[in-house]
């Protein structure tokens, strides 16, 4: 087992959690020192994920770098963190974008900008906890805790009907999370313990399993967010200022797929199988229903928002077939159903880089105009040029394009839904038609054209800062379409000794 | 220099020249194009060392991939390079006609504000066509198609002001997107049954798998058919062949040179170049041929008629471009796959010069595009009047000129093979080809001088206008006959494509040489079809003999209803987007907002709030309320417990 001398996990927690803490007492009108503090802390913060990467070992599964604390002794909960193949994705992927955040945040004039950065750094720390924590209690607890900055973004720096979006945002995926919890204490009643390996061993009965997966799949189906309980992502993305907008769509829905994998394949298998019938049509209805849905928006961030929800149906496409490896009557290539898993993870990778780009075009775009109607603008591209290569970019790679990493996904997921039943893959691959006809259509009337009005043709140039935020995600968008291995190797081993352990459960 | 290093210069070359240009900060249009043209002929002067080595000796073959794309356990997918006789053909074609169209393209483009952007996109285009071509796997094929589609995206909407070109590029993208779920899925399906991507894994595993077959539902059906056909879906959107054609003639809009390096020589031909590369999968796959080569002889000669009606000349070289398309995709319907890639190469030169001819033809009449308005040109420009008459000559098919060798080829097959009804149609489709392509010939460079534009003193254009036009005039004489016997029936293909045998006896029994070949051609029925449509052109163009009024009228419905090519124009313009439409509002606003946001979710909450404000009714704070629901509780509860 990989160990070092110092608590590197806990430092990746707390460190932003601190400079977040710091920032609140710094007054506002310091502008260079709240720029000096959250610089360096979210730029530490990356260069010690980097450094988890670098000694992070990829051919292991195992839990490494654990931290096992007694917390409450009476109830066996511990502090206990830890990371294995699952976790350095998406810790990687909240650092990156929450750099970039900080650094879109200042691009912006806004009251109380210090308060505001101190939120995002916090609700960094509580992310990188929920990925980290191998203790359920612990990890409930971030899950939760992560809400109330963002109910705080929302809540105060967002638009006219913040109120209405915070509350519903807040208490829809409340709803979700409070059966986990009733789930979590059951399962830690029967194996005695709120380590999370240590339901994997548990033999429960498929009533038992249907219950609890029924929960998992509440809480984690809002929050990544699943047809039908989608609603709340819209309007909290069109309420929210772009930089919410932006961790929202980038790292927040990727904690519900990271909770899917993490609790609903390895705990519950057989219940998976025996929904299976259930689950996969609505992953297929979050496709192409909500595709169509995208192409009939007239709000920039709403199209975006619902492209989200049909972008995380792949996702969950393919986290739901990986439970046919268990039925042997399908003679289903294991190998084929561990491309789709996966493929899940890479397009929550990409999904986390392009939606992020595509939110910060719309920012950028706001913040001059004061508008995101799509159909009263038109002709930013001769006014902004580079702006609009940028956004035909991401809108491109949105529509899943190859040579970016919007393809990867999507194609490995495709491979194991062929695998599975055709029907499935056909249904999933009109996404290329559709994904490319809302990408496409937004480009079409907001990018090009004749100028529509006299606040486009007052747009101001990019600005440097804001250039950087896209041509850095731009970069990563092309390197991952060409070298997806970089992602995949990190969690293949995990990904592996996932499918071993769902074969294990019968 | 081995063959691998030469390819991958030919493949990277353009791409470099793009970057160079995205990253060069001195604007000046000369430097832009230098740069350009020096990536573009690298990459001609490689292609065409390749082709001369291959022309001696075409029976090697490259086969090279390292370059991993991601791997899972023991299934790898990779990047590689495949140099053999068909790959070098075409980028041969393609080097080409990017060369001369890129030379052409510093005078068509000249004091174009973008016109940086314009070679990027160029230089990017050639780079991902020849990604298709050099691929030895179906991932990269894959990649490379999009790519092809992204830059004709791109160069369509290249004046993204134009509402109309921002609309035919998307038209174009989301139509070649619909044949992408078919090749998409016809990989993965590929993938899933031999684990692997590449071409001669999957060739090497085609008789274990023209046993297998795959359910879907209920249904069952055998595999390679269905991998074929969904393949074939691709290949007709990209090579516009009916129904998923009517992108090509609104991709018009774009730029003319994007037009004859796109959507005439290289980029719609990826779809007849996959088929004749797949060769020992649709040898296998005998009913889907049928599919193919009825779907062909429907485009050549449905398509040739609409072309017939048209009235921009860009417009009419389109469909002119999809008929003959259409002429190459019959050519594998009957599985002689080697002469739809001879046809390809012909097409491509001959194409190329005519659009390039429309472009000199409007740039000399300030972008005026209809030939009615047209008229007396030849005086003004004796450079294209002559080369135009060459593509012309080329494109119906007139004996000795390139596209005589190659598309005779393929209508006198069915001669051969006796099946006389495709025979005739594709006959007919010569005499309609030859009308609508003299009518612009007469009606542009004949009759009065409507434009009123004069002759100056110097040449017609610039050199880097009329060395295109000279460059390409050439090869559409010449290479016809050049590669007839010494190539095509030479063996040329037989390491690549499956057609050999085929070819041998055609070859011995019918063809027997190039020179016994056109002097036959004097007494067949093609060639009586194109004197015959070359003489009612020139009666009804030239000597604008007026058709009584009589017939005109009863032709007009018809004339209007091949005009919106049989329905197709509504169907794509009107039917679909509406049902597109309607279907995403009912969802979104009915479904989405009403349904699920107002009556369950908001709905939930308001019930909640309802309940919970009656109960609050219960709250007034009088003593006496309280009192009195006291005793009626208490009056309950021994009620109960008495039970009486």
């Amino acid at each position: 087992m990989n160990q070092i001398s110092f608590p590197l996990i806990s430092f990746l927690i707390w460190l932003p959690i601190l400079g977040g803490v710091i920032l609140l007492f710094v007054r506002e009108g310091y502008t260079q020192l709240i720029k000096l503090i959250s610089y360096s802390f979210s730029i530490l913060v990356l260069l010690l994920s980097f450094y988890l990467l670098v000694i992070f070992d990829t051919s292991s599964s195992d839990l490494q770098f654990q931290e096992k604390h007694t917390w409450i002794s009476s109830l066996n909960i511990y502090y206990h963190l830890a990371v294995d193949g699952f976790s350095v994705v998406f810790i990687l992927l909240t650092t990156v974008i929450s750099l970039l955040i900080v650094l879109f945040s200042f691009t912006e004039e806004r009251s109380q900008n210090n308060k505001f950065i101190s939120l995002f750094l916090i609700l960094e720390g509580l992310i990188l906890g929920v990925f980290s924590a191998f203790d359920s209690i612990l990890f409930y607890i971030f899950f939760e805790a992560m809400l109330i900055p963002l109910f705080l973004i929302i809540g105060i720096w967002g638009g006219s009907n913040r109120v209405y979006a915070t509350i519903k945002f807040f208490i829809y995926t409340l709803v979700g999370s409070v059966l986990m919890l009733v789930s979590l204490i059951y399962l830690s009643i029967e194996s005695k313990s709120f380590f999370i390996h240590d339901f994997y061993s548990l033999k429960l009965d498929l009533e038992t399993q249907i219950y609890l997966f029924l929960a998992f799949l509440f809480a984690f189906g809002i929050k990544i967010p699943m047809w039908p309980v989608h609603t709340w992502l819209p309007d909290a993305h069109v309420q929210a200022p772009s930089s919410g907008s932006v961790i929202l769509a980038a790292v927040l829905l990727k904690v519900g797929g990271y909770g899917m994998i993490r609790f609903l394949l390895p705990i519950t298998p057989e219940a998976g199988i025996f929904l299976n019938t259930v689950i996969v049509p609505l992953s297929l209805i979050a496709i192409v229903y909500i595709s169509f849905v995208a192409l009939a928006q007239t709000d920039m961030k709403k199209l975006i928002a619902y492209s989200s929800v049909a972008h995380m149906g792949f996702v969950t496409l393919g986290i739901f077939l990986t439970f046919n490896i268990l039925v042997p009557a399908n003679n289903t290539n294991t190998e084929m159903i561990l491309i789709g898993l996966q493929g899940s993870i890479m397009q929550m990778i990409s999904h986390g880089l392009i939606s992020a780009g595509l939110f910060m075009c719309i920012g950028i775009i706001y913040s001059r105009t004061h508008s995101r109607s799509i159909e009263t603008q038109s002709g930013v591209g001769q006014v902004m040029p580079i702006f609009s290569a940028l956004m035909m970019f991401f809108l491109l790679s949105n529509s899943g394009l190859p040579g970016t990493s919007g393809f990867v996904g999507e194609f490995m997921v495709l491979i194991s839904s062929i695998e599975v039943n055709g029907l499935y893959a056909v249904l999933a691959s009109t996404s290329l038609v559709l994904a490319a006809a809302y990408s496409l259509w937004l480009g079409k009337r907001v990018l090009f054209g004749e100028v529509s009005t006299d606040t486009i043709k007052g747009m101001s140039n990019l600005r440097y800062d804001e250039f950087w935020c896209l041509f850095i995600l731009m970069l990563l968008v092309i390197l991952f379409g060409i070298q997806p291995n970089l992602i995949l190797d990190i969690s293949h081993a995990s990904s592996n000794n996932m499918i071993s352990i769902i074969l294990n459960r019968i | 220099m081995s063959l691998g290093i030469s390819a991958l210069i030919i493949l990277l070359s353009p791409l470099v020249g793009a970057l160079v240009l995205i990253f060069y900060k001195d604007k000046s249009e000369i430097k832009s194009s230098v740069i350009a043209n020096i990536s573009i002929f690298i990459s001609f002067i490689f292609s065409l060392m390749l082709f001369i080595i291959f022309l001696f000796n075409s029976s090697t073959t490259y086969n090279y991939s390292n370059l991993v794309w991601f791997e899972s356990n023991n299934l790898i997918f990779t990047f590689g390079l495949l140099v053999d006789s068909l790959s070098v053909i075409m980028s041969f074609i393609v080097t080409f006609i990017s060369m001369f169209v890129h030379i052409y393209s510093i005078g068509y483009m000249k004091n174009d504000k973008s016109f940086n952007r314009f070679l990027i996109y160029t230089n990017f285009f050639t780079f991902s066509m020849l990604v298709i071509i050099f691929s030895n796997n179906f991932l990269q094929l894959f990649i490379g198609w999009e790519l092809v589609g992204l830059s004709s995206y791109l160069l369509i909407g290249f004046w993204y002001k134009k509402p109309t070109a921002i609309y035919a590029n998307m038209k174009a993208f989301l139509v070649n997107r619909v044949g992408d779920i078919g090749l998409l899925l016809g990989v993965i399906l590929i993938f899933i049954n031999i684990s692997s991507l590449d071409y001669m894994r999957f060739f090497d595993s085609l008789p274990d798998l023209s046993n297998t077959s795959i359910s879907l539902g209920s249904l069952s059906f055998d595999l390679l058919p269905i991998i074929a056909l969904l393949l074939f879906t691709g290949a007709a959107a990209k090579s516009a062949q009916i129904p998923l054609h009517f992108w090509l003639p609104d991709s018009m809009e774009g730029p003319t040179p994007i037009s004859a390096l796109i959507h005439a020589a290289t980029m719609v031909t990826a779809g007849i170049f996959m088929v004749a590369r797949l060769s020992p999968l649709y040898d296998l796959s005998a009913y889907v041929l049928d599919i193919i080569l009825f779907i062909g002889v429907l485009t050549a000669f449905l398509m040739g008629l609409v072309a017939l009606v048209q009235t921009d000349i860009k417009r009419i070289i389109a469909y002119s471009t999809i008929s003959q398309l259409g002429y190459m995709t019959v050519s594998l319907g009957a599985s002689y796959y080697s002469f739809a890639i001879f046809h390809l190469l012909t097409h491509a030169f001959f194409k190329a010069l005519l659009f390039l001819c429309a472009g000199s033809i409007i740039l000399k009449c300030h972008h005026e595009q209809s030939i009615e308005k047209m008229g007396g040109l030849r005086e003004v420009m004796p450079y294209t009047y002559y080369t135009y008459l060459v593509g012309a000559l080329s494109l119906v098919g007139f004996p000795m000129f390139s596209g005589f060798f190659s598309k005779d080829l393929i209508i006198d097959l069915f001669k051969f093979h006796g099946d006389y009804l495709t025979y005739t149609i594709l006959i007919s489709g010569i005499f309609v080809t030859t009308i609508y392509t003299f009518k612009i010939f007469f009606k542009v460079f004949f009759g009065p001088n409507k434009l009123k534009i004069k002759k100056t003193d110097q040449i017609e254009h610039s050199d880097v206008i009329i060395i295109p036009l000279l460059g390409l005039a050439v090869p559409s004489i010449v290479i016809g006959f050049a590669l007839f016997d010494s190539a095509l029936f030479n063996d040329f293909f037989k390491s690549s494509i499956t057609d050999s045998g085929r070819l041998e006896t055609i070859y011995n029994d019918f063809v027997r040489s190039s020179l016994s070949f056109t002097l036959h051609s004097f007494l067949t029925f093609n060639f009586l079809a194109l004197v015959s449509g070359l003489i009612l052109s020139y009666i009804l163009y030239y000597k604008n003999y007026q058709i009584p009024k009589n017939v005109t009228q009863k032709l007009e419905s018809i004339i209007i209803y091949v005009k919106r090519e049989y329905g197709f124009t509504h169907l794509s313009d009107v039917f679909f987007p509406r049902i597109f439409n309607n279907l995403s509002n009912m969802l979104w606003k009915k479904t989405d907002v009403a349904f699920l946001d107002n009556f369950i979710v908001n709905g939930i909450a308001n019930r909640i709030r309802i309940f919970s404000s009656s109960l609050r009714l219960i709250q007034t704070g009088y003593i006496y309320h309280y009192a009195f629901t006291m005793i009626i509780g208490l009056l309950i509860l021994l009620l109960f417990f008495y039970n009486f």
